[in-house]
């Protein structure tokens, strides 16, 4: 399996093609959803469950650009969300790049536009937000007892739906925009 | 040689993430050890900036569930109020007959609520007040009733206070009743709860959870809240004993920090202590 960047995306739109101008808006779409992930997403949480907004653009950026992207978004978007969140540096970096490190393994050169706009991103979207919340949740309690690893998955799950579900509306936009 | 660099290059990715991830592991260990405030501190200005803007946004879930939580803590007030006529009565009499001396009273600096952080096990306060009302790490903040947590980063006008919600917050506390010390800390499954009483103790249901007197960061016997389920488990020693707070984190809009500093003799021999089991 390539898992290396696609060299050009044909299906995106023009202003997209060069690879500057992408990277400078996966840069700033990433700044403003930091603010709206630390800020509004409590607003939004049902039984402290929150969605997970970052996640959604770091699976975009793993199957649009590669895995290797994608781990250094994954680490980048992590080290400052710790930092506005006051959380031990390092934590969501470390769990947001392994989430993205193994959805990575599912980037396609060859299938780039299947995985983005067809319900395979949800698919992937769903399995990162898991691994992210869990690894989330183990590396912030640093303890692993059976009976909190049913609670801890049940937990992971909701979150990850929960991402899913709001992932819905960004993705119906691109896809019938740039179909 | 050659093949050592496209062993590299086909493997990138990997390498990559192993780099990452130690670094990742290397801060952890660092934040955790030497409490990057200075790093924080930062932070605290745009979060509390942001938190002013976005503040003024009504959140109705919070809401309706704010105005059923005052209407009992209105309730309970008016409760309270009877009680403490009759109270106020009998302690001055108290005073008389026993020449109570009252206990040195530690200076409370009040201040605002301006922004909550995270849910519940991983709940944090930004207060308005900082540096300059004298605020630094490790003084104690108090909800309207009750012990609400620790402050752990201060910057020049803001705070940054770690609840009882937060999985890494750990209080030494005890029974009222049953006078056994437990550690109160938050889990995941559970909630708030009481951990390291053993089953072969009797704790009772209500029994008030207070601040020990073994406790070395904060004053001994603040409340805490009370004991709501006592649970007892097959696979450990000890029980689950679930606390129920004495106040909502919902309704907080103003809190009292308690300008006391640990005893740093103290925590320097704890911290040395601590190093050397390392």
């Amino acid at each position: 399996m390539n898992r290396t960047a696609p060299q050009r995306l044909d299906f995106f739109p023009p202003a997209t093609q060069n690879p500057r101008i992408r990277h400078l808006f996966y840069i700033l779409l990433a700044l403003i959803l930091l603010i709206v992930q630390s800020v509004l997403a409590p607003y939004l949480a049902i039984f402290s469950v929150t969605p997970e907004f970052l996640m959604i653009l770091g699976v975009w950026i793993v199957l649009s650009e590669g895995q290797l992207t994608g781990i250094l978004y994954g680490f980048a978007i992590g080290l400052l969300y710790d930092l506005l969140t006051f959380q031990p540096l390092g934590t969501d970096a470390l769990a947001r790049m392994t989430a993205l490190f193994l959805v990575g393994f599912f980037a396609d050169e060859t299938k780039t536009q299947k995985n983005l706009y067809s319900f395979s991103f949800f698919l992937f979207l769903f399995f990162g937000a898991t691994i992210h919340a869990l690894l989330l949740q183990i590396l912030s309690q640093l303890t692993l007892q059976p009976e909190i690893f049913q609670w801890l998955l049940t937990h992971a799950l909701s979150r990850a739906l929960y991402t899913a579900f709001f992932a819905i509306f960004p993705w119906l936009l691109i896809t019938r925009r740039f179909e | 040689m050659w093949r050592f660099f496209e062993f590299i290059q086909n493997f990138k990715e990997f390498f990559v993430y192993i780099s990452l991830g130690v670094i990742c592991f290397s801060l952890i260990s660092i934040s955790k050890q030497n409490n990057s405030g200075n790093l924080y501190s930062l932070s605290i200005g745009t979060v509390a900036v942001l938190q002013h803007l976005f503040g003024e946004i009504p959140n109705p879930a919070i809401m309706q569930k704010e105005n059923t939580i005052l209407t009992h803590i209105n309730l309970r007030l008016l409760e309270q109020n009877l009680q403490l006529q009759n109270t106020i009565i009998e302690n001055a009499q108290l005073r008389e007959l026993h020449k109570f001396h009252k206990r040195d009273s530690i200076p409370l600096h009040i201040a605002k609520v301006v922004g909550k952080l995270g849910s519940e096990g991983n709940l944090l306060f930004i207060l308005e007040a900082g540096e300059k009302d004298s605020i630094l790490p490790g003084m104690p903040v108090l909800g309207p009733s009750g012990l609400l947590g620790e402050i752990i980063y201060t910057s020049h006008r803001y705070a940054v206070v770690r609840s009882l919600y937060h999985t890494q917050s750990r209080i030494a506390a005890v029974l009222k009743q049953a006078q056994k010390n437990g550690i109160v800390k938050w889990h995941p499954q559970w909630g708030l709860i009481l951990d390291h009483i053993s089953q072969s103790h009797h704790v009772e249901r209500g029994d008030y959870v207070l601040t020990s007197p073994y406790s070395t960061k904060f004053p001994a016997y603040l409340p805490i809240g009370l004991v709501d389920t006592v649970i007892s488990s097959s696979s450990s020693l000890d029980y689950i004993i679930r606390i129920a707070p004495r106040h909502s984190d919902e309704a907080l809009s103003w809190v009292g920090i308690m300008l006391y500093q640990p005893d740093s003799e103290l925590q320097k021999i704890l911290h040395t202590f601590a190093t050397e089991k390392e």
